[in-house]
């Protein structure tokens, strides 16, 4: 199932690789010259966007009068949808004859698809009715009468130095509508500033070649050039309907009588096209430049100003500039000064007035407002402003006076608390001083470093020594050493425990009892204070009853004890075995009476 | 036996204050008179001679700071504020007066948030001067040797664990307030700030009048000192700016 959908997929796909076409026609093989025809490129495929890189064929012999204009359609049919590509060029033959065009590619899913070539053929408008009385200037006959003629002021002009270009009609003919632009000159690495010119054409009278000609000024341009090298400026294409005299036929007599009385005309669509223009632009010199220079070429003059001389802290004071010349205004960049400390400065307001007839030039304005933020004496040094002057081929530098302000200390103002964030709220005024001066004294040292301190640190810290010392003395003659007994009479019985469990091990019974006794009583006169005469069991048992240790501990303790005399002295049977039970015994009592104790 | 010697300690330690010299006690009057007549100008003069002597102390200072306040002189105000505060942190009316003070500060330098563990020491340090954590740390230290004998002479073992633990919490406390007092003592005498109290001073980036403008700063603002040539010392900011500027223009707390 899988598979066959697979398939059929893949056999979809194949039939419509299969459905692709691209097909070049015309709407017409036989034209008369003057007419226009369609030629068309068709594209049948299924997803459009795949196509790419169309390559049309050159059409040298034919003057594209629009094209390529795209269009698309879908349509589906049976579920099955295909969709069309057509490009058209709308075509005017040149001259009369038989011209092939060429065949066109376009790449679909990285196949690439021709046309077939098309030969078409242009007649001389014979099947025309219009042929008689068709074109009766051609071409060339109507560009010697009319043309367009692009010039500049100058060949060789420095980086950023104004070249105007003039754009003028040369007619012989009349023109009868208005003119419209095909494609205004790109002026590619100029600044462009377009003169000012007559709204209306005004045609003067100028000979050339013994021709009078009317000469019309279509447009003039300030051009400054931002890239030095050769650039171009493409032509200017106009298309121009001019009225064309219609010829009389000497052979018609009626012509002489019938004719129109005002000469039969006839309008001609001509596209005009200017020459291109060349411009050298020669780069600015690298040496003696200004540090100053920041890209003005022209004749300036500059000034700086200020306001007031004398402010008060937070009044602001106006420093202004002015730069005015022939050169590009608006292009023109502000010198930059440097402003004393304490000053701010903001953003300046810039006027610009430019006259643009003939020569680009004007007035730059810019107004900087500076706030002082401290008084003081300060001065803003000369500010200095350079350009290059291409007609002297030198850069000039115009260098104001130094600035020297005046500000007094104003009213602390709102900004300036501003600048202070989070003020608390606190009392106005400060506090009185203090009349209690016990506190003064000397410079005295530091304390650490008065023998007197250490003295005082190392008397106690002695003191305390022998203090413990002499205790310690004393607590050792007086034998009262129950303390030390009492903490340590738990570990001293586990130490005799051990020793006992060795013995044990050895089977040395007479130094496992004594030792095994020996850490019962031994516990039992440390922990309860009963010196060693004194010791009795029975004594033990009444210490041990004091303490709130329950009777059948003191009765269990008190008969192992003796059952350790006794067989300590008379051993058993199987020695071993009672030795055995003796140590768990015994043990076992040690760490109950510990344990009821610690209760 | 103890007792006695803890008063012989107080005793030697304050012996000087008690007998406290009849010049500091005419000067500091005859100043504060001139201050409560308002004549600002003379009772610094009289509390100058005094300095001028070596005498030094909170009320000292103090007076000295509200006498230039009353002048205008804010940064100088600011500068005896934060002396009388170097020599008893706590004291409230010098706290007082030094933030009305720095009111008056023109600039705000942004200083970065400490991290509050940092803060808690910090508090720590300025609750006592130098003096006062040495003292501190004798009274720990003598109530260590306490809990000792203590330890020794105890009867029973409760009365022992207890001198135990004691002893063992005097025993941090001591080296707690020692190691305070060696931050405190390094702070002192390596550690320098000052108070700018001329009107306006333009830091220079080197110690020399030639040299480019850094930035511009007020009286009365705090700034440490790191280095001098000559004439000159070297300023940092709170917030890190570094420049050079005349010693005449700054004060040393």
């Amino acid at each position: 199932m899988v598979k066959s959908v697979f398939f059929g997929i893949i056999f979809l796909f194949a039939f419509h690789l299969q459905a692709q076409s691209f097909v070049a026609s015309v709407d017409n093989n036989k034209v008369a010259e003057n007419e226009r025809f369609e030629l068309r490129f068709t594209f049948e495929g299924k997803n459009l966007n795949a196509l790419k890189n169309f390559n049309p064929p050159a059409l040298k012999d034919f003057r594209v009068l629009s094209g390529p204009n795209q269009s698309t359609s879908m349509q589906i049919i049976n579920g099955v949808s295909s969709s069309s590509l057509t490009l058209s060029y709308i075509l005017m033959p040149n001259t009369t004859g038989v011209f092939t065009i060429g065949s066109a590619s376009i790449q679909y899913e990285a196949k690439t698809f021709t046309t077939d070539q098309i030969k078409v053929t242009i007649v001389k408008g014979s099947q025309k009715p219009k042929d008689d009385s068709g074109k009766q200037i051609s071409n060339e006959e109507i560009a010697k009468n009319l043309f367009i003629r692009a010039s500049i002021d100058k060949n060789k002009v420095y980086l950023g130095e104004q070249v105007t270009v003039t754009y003028k009609l040369y007619t012989r003919l009349n023109i009868a509508s208005q003119m419209s632009v095909d494609k205004l000159p790109q002026y590619q690495g100029f600044w462009a500033e377009e003169l000012e010119t007559a709204r209306n054409i005004s045609f003067s009278r100028e000979v050339i070649d013994g021709q009078q000609y009317n000469v019309g000024l279509l447009k003039r341009a300030a051009l400054f050039p931002n890239q030095a090298g050769k650039l171009e400026v493409t032509p200017f294409e106009l298309t121009i309907p001019i009225q064309v005299q219609k010829k009389k036929n000497p052979n018609n007599v009626w012509d002489d009588f019938f004719g129109d009385p005002f000469g039969r005309a006839e309008i001609v669509e001509y596209q005009a096209k200017s020459n291109t223009l060349k411009v050298e632009v020669i780069p600015l010199p690298e040496n003696n430049k200004p540090e100053s220079f920041k890209g003005a070429v022209g004749k300036f003059d500059f000034s700086a100003s200020l306001d007031k001389q004398k402010t008060k802290t937070n009044e602001p004071i106006n420093l202004k500039f002015e730069i005015s010349g022939t050169g590009n205004i608006k292009l023109l960049e502000l010198p930059p000064f440097e402003l004393p400390n304490g000053f701010e400065k903001y953003d300046p307001k810039v006027d610009e007035q430019i006259n643009r007839a003939g020569k680009i030039s004007g007035t730059k304005k810019a107004e900087y407002l500076l706030i002082p933020r401290v008084a003081g004496t300060r001065e803003i040094p000369p500010i200095e402003f350079s350009y290059f002057d291409p007609e002297k081929r030198s850069y000039q530098i115009i260098s104001s006076k130094a600035f020297s302000v005046s500000i007094e200390q104003g009213q602390g103002s709102a900004s300036d608390l501003a600048n202070q964030q989070s003020i608390e709220q606190l009392d106005s005024d400060i506090r009185f001083i203090k009349t209690k001066f016990d506190d003064v004294d000397k410079r005295s040292e530091i304390l650490l470093l008065k023998p007197a301190f250490w003295i005082a640190s190392l008397v106690p810290f002695l003191a305390s020594l022998v203090l413990i010392g002499w205790k310690r003395k004393k607590d050792k003659l007086s034998g009262n050493q129950q303390l030390l007994r009492y903490s340590k009479a738990e570990k001293v019985a586990r130490k005799r425990f051990k020793a006992a469990k060795k013995l044990l091990d050895q089977n040395n019974i007479e130094l496992f009892y004594s030792e095994i006794s020996q850490a019962l009583f031994g516990y039992l006169e440390d922990k309860f204070h009963i010196p060693k005469s004194e010791f009795t069991l029975d004594r033990a048992g009444d210490e041990l009853l004091k303490r709130n240790i329950k009777p059948e501990l003191v009765e269990k303790m008190k008969t192992n004890a003796q059952k350790c005399e006794f067989i300590r002295f008379a051993p058993g049977t199987n020695p071993s075995q009672a030795m055995n039970e003796m140590y768990q015994s015994f043990s076992d009592v040690v760490i109950s009476i510990e344990r009821s104790i610690r209760k | 036996m103890k007792k006695y010697l803890l008063q012989i300690i107080l005793f030697a330690i304050y012996t000087s204050a008690v007998f406290a010299n009849t010049e500091v006690n005419s000067l500091m009057k005859s100043g504060n008179e001139l201050y409560k007549n308002n004549q600002y100008q003379s009772a610094i003069d009289e509390y100058n001679k005094l300095v001028k002597q070596g005498y030094e102390g909170t009320t000292l200072y103090y007076n000295l700071g509200n006498a230039h306040y009353r002048l205008g002189k804010v940064g100088f105000a600011i500068l005896y504020y934060e002396k009388a505060l170097k020599f008893f942190p706590g004291d409230e009316d010098a706290k007082h007066n030094l933030a009305i003070a720095k009111l008056n500060i023109k600039d705000k330098v942004d200083e970065l948030p400490p991290f509050f563990i940092f803060n808690i020491w910090e508090a720590m340090l300025a609750s006592f001067s130098v003096s006062g954590w040495t003292i501190i740390g004798y009274i720990i230290f003598i109530l260590l040797l306490l809990s000792f004998i203590a330890y020794f002479f105890s009867i029973s073992v409760t009365q022992q664990r207890i001198s135990f633990f004691i002893g063992v919490g005097f025993l941090v406390l001591l080296f707690l307030s020692i190691s305070l007092l060696a931050v405190k003592m390094n702070k002192e005498f390596n550690i320098k700030d000052g108070i700018i109290v001329e009107n306006i001073v333009t830091v220079k980036s080197s110690p020399d009048n030639s040299s480019k403008d850094e930035f511009v700063i007020h009286e009365g603002l705090k700034v440490r000192l790191e280095d001098n040539v000559d004439d000159w010392v070297k300023i940092r900011l709170a917030d890190g700016k570094i420049g050079w500027i005349m010693q005449k223009s700054i004060g040393i707390i």
